[in-house]
């Protein structure tokens, strides 16, 4: 039951940007930068951050859609970081995403129905009862009509087009979902749906999820653990209930108190702790604490020292010189 | 007509004609909107928010869409029609005063100009000034929408933004110049919630300075209930309830409203139980069915009698006061399902 399905090892992803071809301003940005993580076989890991602060380049990166700067990537038991795109291909099935945005991950000139028998197709794989039968069985799964399996993504809507993804991440039956936002553009009775129905999977064949998102109630009821990223590194990771009843590190704190509460009268009259200052970039981050132009707390030794992931307690990693709580 | 009311929409219908017919996107909607004022419009995925918002802006391809109904706006120099207005008419207004923030910012963004270019592009439709006046101003909205080091990244192009920056750039560009009317459809899914805080602080401190009328389009109860005056529920094409924000969480009245309610799941309340639906699925929105479209999910059509909830179409009609329900229940039935 815990073995890892996915392993990462420091894993960087640095992308070089120049203004421009004929420029010579060069830019790093470091958008991964050093990161530790395992998803076991049969979990939910909850990725949360900032917006820009790496979760889908881990993403991308894990699927190998980007090389990775350095660092491991270790999957299902198999080191796959330097593999070419042909040794990926058979691993693909098994490692699925789910993209955030789902209009552009859909080729608009093909119905969704070759779209998602595509997923078969390209892995010589045949479904009891045929492609259009388990074509139709995942639209229903997903709450969409089987009947549309003609239409062309222009003619759905964001949250059908989001449910379209959904769909083909889970044809293949893989081993781990990378779930990039994947309920964003639902309406909270669909989303309740889709989550439900990402839960009997995993019960029914041991699915594991990275699961990406800012809708931190929707990570809350999904994950066994949560990892919370800032600035291309991790600042916090700790069992679900542990982390959202007793956050450790200012920036978990400091995201959980901005979560609005869906009722008019306790939003209103709510405590908040609103961070001041730039955000920063990660193509020049703060020296020290990565957080520490933002931070409350934040002295000389944190504007000097990073300090480092470490263990604080059972199953609990926080990256700070004075965490919160205890 | 009320004066007060600075947008009106009437009996809006929008349809697309497809192989299979005609898919009804929109039905009768009917709302109308202050200057100053924020409605939030919530729903179904796929019961025609977007669609009845493009169909305002004017942006449906006409020759491919039936629409029909009156949308007006109440300007300064007297009211306009705009479904009945010249393609031109619209394009003059759109951008400047009335702008919208499209739910999927990277097919709205061009991927072969920079984020720069095309915030300056949108500001030179209708401001006199050159290239570099252009430039300047949308370093100046990339700084207000909180991208950081904006002089570097107004060069960049959307591919090298992540989902949340892409989003804050197609708000920029719907701010730039200022307009009276905004439409946000979904804008800010893709931010994490403290940026998510920072953008709705701009949308209000840009509503209170230009007195600028929101129609917010989310799925997210919880900005809804910080942020709207008055809310819209559709389903399946029509608004079925309207109602000031906090009668809409406390005193609910449309059996789809208290399904949704039901299904949110929050931060305050650690739980680990399965989530609540709502049974079953929304129509297909080809032929529609006789009577009221949330029949076939609705666990309290057996109280009205003679099996009117799927012969007869509830039409919208007074709650309370502010509040509107499409519903056959009456007043003390819906309180005690409450
Ligand atoms: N192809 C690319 N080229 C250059 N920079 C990139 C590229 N892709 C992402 N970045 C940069 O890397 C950083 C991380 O981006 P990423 O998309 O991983 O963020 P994210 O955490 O998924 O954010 P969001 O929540 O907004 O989706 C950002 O600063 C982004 O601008
Ligand atoms: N061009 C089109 N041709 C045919 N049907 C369409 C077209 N555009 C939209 N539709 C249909 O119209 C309905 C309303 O779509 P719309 O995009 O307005 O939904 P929405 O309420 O914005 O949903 P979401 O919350 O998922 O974004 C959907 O069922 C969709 O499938
Ligand atoms: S190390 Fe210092 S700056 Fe960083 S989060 Fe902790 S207290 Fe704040
Ligand atoms: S009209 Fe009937 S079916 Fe429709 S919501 Fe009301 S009770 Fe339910
Ligand atoms: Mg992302
Ligand atoms: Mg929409």
């Amino acid at each position: 039951m815990n073995q890892p399905v996915l392993e990462l090892k420091n894993l960087k992803k640095h992308f070089i940007s120049s203004n421009g071809v004929f420029s010579r301003n060069k830019t790093t940005v470091k958008a991964v930068d050093g990161i530790d993580m395992t998803v076991n076989s049969g979990e939910t890991v909850g990725l949360v951050g900032e917006s820009g602060c790496g979760k889908t380049t881990v993403g991308r990166t894990v699927l190998k859609l980007y090389e990775p700067t350095s660092g491991s990537i270790i999957f299902d038991g198999e080191e796959i970081t330097n593999f070419s795109p042909r040794q990926m291909k058979p691993v693909r099935s098994k490692l699925q995403m789910i993209f955030q945005d789902p209009y552009s991950s859909l080729n608009p000139r093909h119905t969704i129905g070759s779209i998602i028998a595509s997923s078969y197709e390209i892995h010589g794989i045949h479904p009891e009862g045929g492609v259009k039968k388990a074509v139709q069985n995942l639209l229903d799964r997903v709450g969409l009509n089987p009947e549309h399996i003609n239409r062309f993504p222009h003619e759905f809507s964001g949250g059908q087009r989001q449910r379209i993804g959904i769909a083909r991440a889970l044809a293949l039956r893989p081993k781990l979902i990378i779930a990039d936002e994947p309920v964003s553009a639902l309406d909270v009775s669909i989303q309740a749906q889709v989550v439900n129905l990402l839960d009997d999977l995993q019960k029914e064949m041991g699915l594991s999820y990275l699961f990406i998102a800012h809708d931190l109630s929707v990570v809350q009821h999904i994950s066994d653990r949560v990892i919370v990223m800032y600035l291309g590194k991790i600042m916090e990771e700790a069992k679900t209930s542990q982390l959202f009843l007793n956050p450790r590190h200012p920036y978990t704190k400091a995201l959980l108190s901005a979560v609005p509460i869906p009722d008019p009268e306790i939003e209103r009259n709510r405590e908040r702790i609103v961070l001041s200052g730039d955000l920063p970039s990660p193509a020049n981050p703060p020296s020290g604490c990565v957080f520490s132009t933002r931070c409350w707390k934040a002295t000389e030794k944190c504007h000097q020292i990073a300090p480092p992931l470490v263990e604080i307690s059972i199953g609990s990693k926080v990256a700070c010189h004075f965490p919160e709580g205890n | 007509m009320s004066a007060h009311n600075y947008l009106e929409v009437k009996k809006l219908n929008v349809s697309f004609p497809t192989e299979d017919g005609l898919v009804a996107a929109t039905s009768d909607l009917t709302f109308s909107l202050a200057r100053g004022e924020t409605l939030a419009i919530v729903g179904e995925s796929g019961s025609g928010k977007s669609v009845s918002s493009l169909a305002i802006m004017g942006l449906h391809n006409r020759a491919r869409t039936n629409i029909s109904g009156e949308v007006i706006l109440n300007l300064p120099t007297g009211s306009l029609e705009l479904l009945s207005s010249s393609e031109d008419t619209v394009r003059d207004l759109r951008g400047k005063e009335m702008a919208m923030i499209f739910q999927d910012p990277m097919s709205s963004l061009h991927p072969y100009f920079s984020v720069g270019a095309q915030i300056a592009e949108a500001w030179l439709l209708h401001n006199k000034g050159n290239k570099s006046d252009g430039l300047k101003r949308a370093i100046e909205m990339l700084e207000l929408v909180g991208i950081p080091l904006p002089v570097e990244r107004v060069h960049d192009f959307p591919h090298q933004f992540s989902g949340g920056m892409r989003q804050r750039v197609m708000i920029a560009m719907a701010l730039v110049n200022n307009p009276s009317l905004l439409i946000a459809d979904e804008p800010t899914t893709a931010l994490d919630v403290t940026v998510q805080a920072q953008i709705l602080k701009l949308l209000r401190d840009m509503q209170k300075e230009f007195n600028m009328a929101i129609i917010l389009i989310t799925h997210d109860l919880g900005v809804v209930a910080e942020f709207a005056d008055r809310v819209n529920v559709m389903y399946a094409g029509k608004n079925v309830e309207e109602a000031p924000v906090r009668d809409l969480y406390y005193k609910p009245a449309h059996p789809y409203t208290l399904g949704l309610l039901r299904s949110i799941p929050r931060v305050d309340q650690i739980d680990t139980h399965r989530l609540q639906t709502i049974p079953g699925q929304p129509p297909s929105l080809i032929n529609l069915p006789m009577g009221c479209a949330f029949a076939p999910r609705c666990p309290y059509k057996e109280l009205v009698p003679n099996n009117l909830c799927t012969t007869k179409n509830p039409e919208l009609s007074n709650f309370a006061d502010n509040h509107l329900t499409r519903c056959h229940l009456t007043h003390d039935q819906i309180e005690s399902v409450r």
